[in-house]
């Protein structure tokens, strides 16, 4: 129990779940057969890379209210990053009624 | 036991289990085979995430993620998943050789920011600090990355927009 109470107080503890975050996310983009399983696992990395931000940004003593900043700035591209996915991927399954990376291979040399 | 002592514990189990909630939530989004699944997962970790910028100190962006991400972002991937449903197409590939990749580059990563910090105090106490400022700094300081992001985000919905209502090419 007493392990548990540093818990919050250790930057570490946010530094490897961010990273943790990120591998799996990475995992993901590599491995998944979707575009939408893409999309998701796109979404798992830039939440690690927030959490890490912030993290540095609280306990590092650097300037607190800039990491807040950045965090929210991280939030917007997001967000619009999000809405472009998922416009292509619209796009590209109703011109080829599959949205399958295994049949999308036009370009493929 | 006191109160005190009992508000501490549970203050301590929720951040426990906020870190479960996070991780569970990455390895559903990234394992299941059903896509519906996999956003639900989603869903789980931007909670979570929600949730640690409340621990580091910051309800307003706590706030945020739940707006933007479980509220807008989540919501616009359900509609995709639901545009673009064909059975048969889920699942991940198999990893073979290259399912080592993800985990080396995690690692050199995690390595090089533990070396980094070896240096630097480890321990410490996020604090609530007063975040009003961070109006003014939007719009003073970091005015130029503010209106870049505005338009960015316009740019990216019209974009996408138009990009959606492409025709079949013949």
């Amino acid at each position: 129990m007493e392990f548990l109470h540093t818990l919050p107080n250790n930057l570490i503890v946010y530094v490897v779940v961010a990273h943790l975050l990120f591998g799996i996310g990475l995992h993901g983009m590599m491995f998944r057969r979707t575009l939408i399983g893409i999309l998701i696992s796109l979404e798992l990395l830039i939440q690690g890379v927030g959490i890490n931000v912030m993290a540095f940004g609280t306990f590092l003593h650097v300037d607190p209210l800039a990491a807040r900043v950045m965090t929210l700035f991280l939030l917007g591209i997001g967000a619009a990053e999000a809405a472009l996915f998922l416009g292509i991927a619209v796009a590209v399954f109703r011109n080829n009624q599959t949205i399958s990376i295994n049949k999308l291979t036009r370009l493929k040399g | 036991m006191s109160f005190e002592r009992f508000a501490l514990d549970i203050y301590a189990l929720t951040f426990a289990s906020l870190l479960i909630q996070i991780v569970v939530g990455a390895v559903m989004a990234v394992m299941f085979k059903k896509l519906v699944h996999c956003f639900l997962g989603l869903v789980m970790t931007m909670v979570g995430v929600a949730g640690l910028y409340y621990f580091l100190g910051s309800p307003l962006l706590a706030v945020m993620q739940i707006m933007i991400y479980v509220g807008a972002v989540c919501v616009a991937i359900a509609f995709g998943l639901s545009l673009t449903h064909k059975t048969g197409e889920e699942g991940l590939q198999a990893p073979g050789p290259r399912g080592i990749v993800p985990p080396l580059i995690t690692l050199a990563m995690l390595g090089s920011v533990l070396l980094g910090l070896s240096k630097r105090e480890w321990v410490g106490y996020p604090q609530k600090i007063d975040e009003s400022p961070i109006g003014t700094m939007l719009l003073g300081e970091y005015l130029l990355p503010f209106e870049v992001i505005s338009i960015l985000l316009t740019v990216a919905v019209i974009g996408a927009i138009s990009v959606a209502l492409i025709k079949r090419r013949r």
